[in-house]
């Protein structure tokens, strides 16, 4: 008995042993886990700063203070401006150091090196991107004594000296899980997160779209609903028309019979031609939906910015509110910081963790905020290899070329090789193999772009105008810059660089083999889009198209979103001549909805014309239209109507647009799916168009006029509903049973994530959440230009990354509420009262 | 069984680990079952009394940081719950104290 008890305790010491020091597969060792003083345990104690610290960080020209506020932001008094950078990239470290990690990676294509060969196809799709490999060339031939190259090793130099401090104690709790250690700051990691932004915000496969329904509908009909110019026209720059918006209601061209047109490549089928990678799926809808999903369906996301002059506030200064849409994660991607250097420098706001400035904020004289302009800044050109298996040339104008390669080894947990790939590139771009064939890139994110240098001018301006020279330079990616000042003026632009193409424009694919199609060079800063004291005394951008297509038609990009968020900031504005502080923050969640102003209408006078007349349809019908009349048309938490708008909306996109379902093919196991999906503004036009050839629903017998299509999608949604939810009104028929935000840990660990959060809001709201809530508003801010300029803000999420704070997520019930909370802007450290003050931290170079 | 046994392992557990490592529990539990292996059941002691130091190191985690939002949300990651990862952290311990002196102590009354 006494053996057999020793054997037991010997197997257990051994497993015990084991797991502790290697683990077993998924789990990781637990000794490093589980010590109550050294394991993560220790992330609980070491969560919140302690009161007073210092630390040494070798390179710093002079002391930096930091004073950590009641809301976790530091406020970083330095000398110079490479000394507040260099404690920047301390204190973000200190927070964030897991995520600026991760992301740089994903970047680099190295996440199998440290989350194991499960993201080795990822690793392999980033890198044929050229992100990395572009900011790594950049680097190289760069200026060393350039702001940006000294931002971006001034940044290094605070991360890696917070890195030399990190012990067990302080490891991130990511790094336990994962069994892994934070490896070095690379200045040019700043780059690739400046690249990484790039692609989110400008990486688009619209050519592949558009080369889908051509197969489909022709070139002609693609044109119309893919178009240049969206159908609906709110511009950001204030255009000759009196009123705005301008529907156009021009007749929409027939589509032709399949397979006559493909714009780009001929005769490639269009199942192929979806082996391009595309944006993540956005439309399947929590609740799920009835309607089929494709890439590029507009998802309902987007940004949205907008200011208003003295004239036009209620307190007589300038207003400007912020409120860009991202990928909400956790930890949040942005990061809370006040710079100030005497007499040079004194800025508040949003970073990104790993990048060396203020990229959305204020300062004591201008505020300024971002939303993406959706330029077409990428195109494909079809290229001809000397060997499509092992390529080392391709042709341009009948001579061949030589490629440049770059040999890409992929690694393991342990350092062991994955695999290997040769990437090629031609004078244009990464050229691309995984396609249906092989397509160059050419794109402005990976051409040299000064983000660092830029943001530190913008944090310098005192004036409009000098935000707007500040601004100039900027490249990657074209962004609607809007900025007020204390004088009271306000200007919009969207900045970027906006190719000139010998041959035609970006719209769809270009051919490789001729010269012709290449970019010649950038619009002149004189032509960008530009909104400058506008007389009507408020600017608004919500991703919208930038000009009156009818004032400029010049080629900007395609398939522009629906402008229902700039339509209602608009109204909002138009309709308010003295607007608070207070009505931009309630315009930031507005639960009020354009899009439903314009289709509901159409959903109820359909029923009213054919209500019961048709079998099957009528008391389906008739109810829904009910319920439709008595909606308030408000995406509020507790409406108990917006479920079934949603469902006739999906039931309506499948009837009209069931000419871009492929044809079934035997072999198909499931239903096609549509090869693209235009914007419902080009919905809204079909409907509305006096020919309404659109409308009939070609897999019925029978030609449907659009009221007809219109009242069976309303009956079928009805029923749909009642199907899924029960009777109408019911708890289930709320709109937050059934959408809500999902901000998942980087990890997706759900323990670690904020899931099935509540949220005012649905598709073409200003506060709009998208088809699996994983999109939304990423910062707000409101900001008032008085004499002592003040600001307003919140985020979803916390200053700390570490998830054993409870600073992780603490401002995550405040976002879902609309509410913002006062930034703290003070002058000097004094300036800031006692309670006031969490945390301090000096901060010395080493002798 | 003797108290004084388990608060000695206890005291040497919870220094061990706030001193050096976690490693050092099955090293003071194989010590202990060194030192008292002609007693009764040494690793009944040095698994109580690794239970108890490691108990009182959660303890002070508890009030010196967040030990609870530590639990809830590793448990959660563990798929054990939060009482769970406290139960996880406190066996981990045990086990390794305990079969260690078990494992020691017997090994020296074979070699006696």
């Amino acid at each position: 008995m006494r053996s057999a008890w020793t054997l037991l305790a010997a197997g257990g010491l051994t497993a015990a042993l084991l797991a502790g020091v290697r683990g077993y597969g998924p789990i990781p060792p637990l000794g490093g886990i589980l010590d109550p003083v050294r394991g993560a345990w220790a992330n609980g104690r070491e969560g919140d700063h302690p009161p007073d610290a210092a630390a040494t960080v070798s390179g710093l020209g002079d002391s930096v203070r930091v004073v950590y506020d009641v809301r976790g932001v530091p406020h970083i008094f330095g000398r110079s401006y490479d000394d507040v950078i260099r404690a920047l990239g301390f204190v973000v470290a200190r927070d964030r150091l897991f995520q600026m990690e991760m992301q740089t990676r994903v970047t680099a294509g190295t996440l199998s090196e440290m989350l194991g060969e499960g993201l080795l196809e990822v690793d392999r799709e980033q890198r044929a991107l050229g992100l990395a490999w572009s900011a790594d060339r950049e680097w190289r031939e760069q200026d060393w004594e350039s702001p940006q190259a000294r931002s971006a090793t001034a940044f290094a130099g605070g991360v890696n000296a917070w890195i030399d401090r990190v012990d067990r104690r302080t490891l991130p709790v990511e790094y336990r899980l994962l069994d892994a250690w934070p490896r070095r700051w690379e200045p040019v990691h700043s780059l690739y997160l400046a690249r990484r932004m790039g692609y989110t915000l400008t990486y688009s496969t619209g050519e592949f779209r558009r080369a889908r329904a051509a197969e489909l509908i022709g070139r002609e009909a693609t044109d119309a609903l893919f178009g240049r110019h969206s159908p609906i026209q709110e511009p950001i720059q204030p255009g000759p028309r009196k009123t705005y918006p301008w529907f156009d209601t021009t007749p929409l061209p027939p589509p032709a019979p399949p397979g006559r047109d493909a714009p780009g490549f001929q005769g490639v089928p269009a199942v192929r031609a979806t082996r391009f990678p595309g944006p993540p799926d956005e439309s399947v809808w929590v609740a799920g939906r009835s309607g089929a999903t494709d890439e590029g369906h507009e998802g309902g996301i987007g940004s949205n910015n907008w200011a208003v002059a003295p004239a036009r506030s209620g307190s007589g200064h300038a207003l400007l509110a912020g409120d860009p849409h991202l990928d909400l994660s956790l930890p949040s991607i942005w990061y809370e910081a006040h710079l100030v250097v005497e007499g040079e420098l004194d800025v508040y706001g949003v970073t990104i963790p790993g990048f060396p400035g203020i990229v959305i904020g204020f300062t004591r004289d201008i505020a300024w905020s971002l939303t993406n302009t959706g330029a077409d800044v990428l195109d494909y050109y079809l290229e001809t290899l000397d060997d499509n298996e092992r390529p080392a040339r391709y042709r341009v104008d009948g001579v061949w070329r030589e490629l440049e390669t770059s040999v890409q080894e992929y690694r393991d947990r342990r350092g062991a090789v994955l695999a290997v790939d040769t990437l090629y590139y031609t004078h244009r771009g990464p050229l691309r193999r995984d396609t249906f064939a092989p397509l160059s890139m050419r794109w402005t994110n990976l051409d040299e772009g000064t983000p660092a240098t830029v943001f530190g001018q913008i944090a310098r301006a005192r004036s409009v105008s000098e935000f707007l020279e500040a601004a100039e330079s900027w490249g990657p990616s074209a962004q609607n810059m809007i900025v007020a000042d204390r004088a009271g003026h306000i200007a919009i632009r969207s900045t970027g660089r906006y190719p000139y193409r010998g041959q035609g424009d970006g719209a769809d694919l270009l051919d490789g083999t001729v010269s012709a199609g290449d970019w010649t060079g950038y619009w002149p800063i004189e032509r960008y889009p530009m909104g400058l004291r506008p007389a009507q005394g408020y600017l608004a951008s919500a991703n919208q198209e930038p000009m009156d297509s009818l004032d400029d038609a010049t080629y900007l990009g395609t398939d522009w979103p629906s402008p229902w968020r700039a339509m209602r900031i608009n109204r909002l504005l138009r309709d308010n001549a003295a607007v608070t502080v207070d009505d931009f923050r309630r315009f930031q969640t507005d639960p009020g909805n354009e899009r439903a102003e314009l289709f509901v209408p159409l959903f109820i006078d359909a029923a009213a014309a054919l209500g019961g007349a048709h079998a099957g349809e009528g008391t389906d019908l008739e109810r829904g239209a009910a319920l439709l009349r008595a909606w308030d048309r408000r995406y509020t938490r507790d409406n108990t109507v917006a479920v079934l708008f949603e469902l006739a909306m999906d039931e309506l996109e499948s009837r009209v647009w069931d000419e871009l379902l492929p044809p079934m093919q035997p072999d198909m196991t499931h239903p096609p799916t549509r090869v693209a999906t235009p914007g419902e503004a080009v919905l809204w036009r079909a409907l509305n168009d006096s020919a309404g050839i659109w409308c009939d629903d070609r897999r019925t017998l029978m030609v449907e006029p659009c009221r007809m299509i219109v009242a069976q999608s309303l009956a079928a949604a009805y029923r749909s509903a009642v199907a899924r939810f029960g009777e109408p009104g019911g708890e289930r028929w709320r709109w937050d049973r059934n959408r809500y935000a999902n901000i998942w840990h980087l990890l997706r660990q759900p323990a670690l994530s904020a899931l099935h959060l509540p949220v005012q809001g649905g598709p073409g709201n200003l506060n709009p959440s998208s088809g699996g809530g994983t999109h939304g508003s990423s910062w707000r801010m409101v900001v008032e230009l008085r004499d002592d300029v003040r600001a307003w803000v919140t985020y979803p999420g916390g200053q700390s990354g570490n998830p054993m704070t409870r600073r992780y997520d603490d401002r995550i019930g405040q976002w879902g509420a609309g509410e913002l909370e006062a930034a703290l802007f003070p002058r000097t450290i004094d300036e800031l009262a006692a309670n006031q003050v969490m945390a301090r931290l000096d901060l010395a170079g080493s002798r | 069984m003797k108290w004084r046994g388990v608060v000695i392992v206890a005291v040497a557990a919870a220094l061990g680990t706030v001193l050096l490592d976690w490693w050092t529990v099955p090293v003071v539990g194989a010590v202990w079952g060194l030192l008292a292996h002609r007693r009764g059941r040494p690793g009944r002691a040095a698994f109580l009394g690794a239970t108890l130091g490691w108990a009182a190191l959660l303890v002070w985690n508890m009030v010196v940081g967040d030990g609870w939002l530590v639990a809830t949300r590793l448990g959660g990651v563990f798929g054990v719950g939060g009482v769970g990862f406290v139960a996880l952290t406190l066996g981990f311990g045990s086990v390794l104290a305990g079969s260690a002196a078990t494992v020691v102590a017997s090994g020296k009354r074979l070699l006696r």
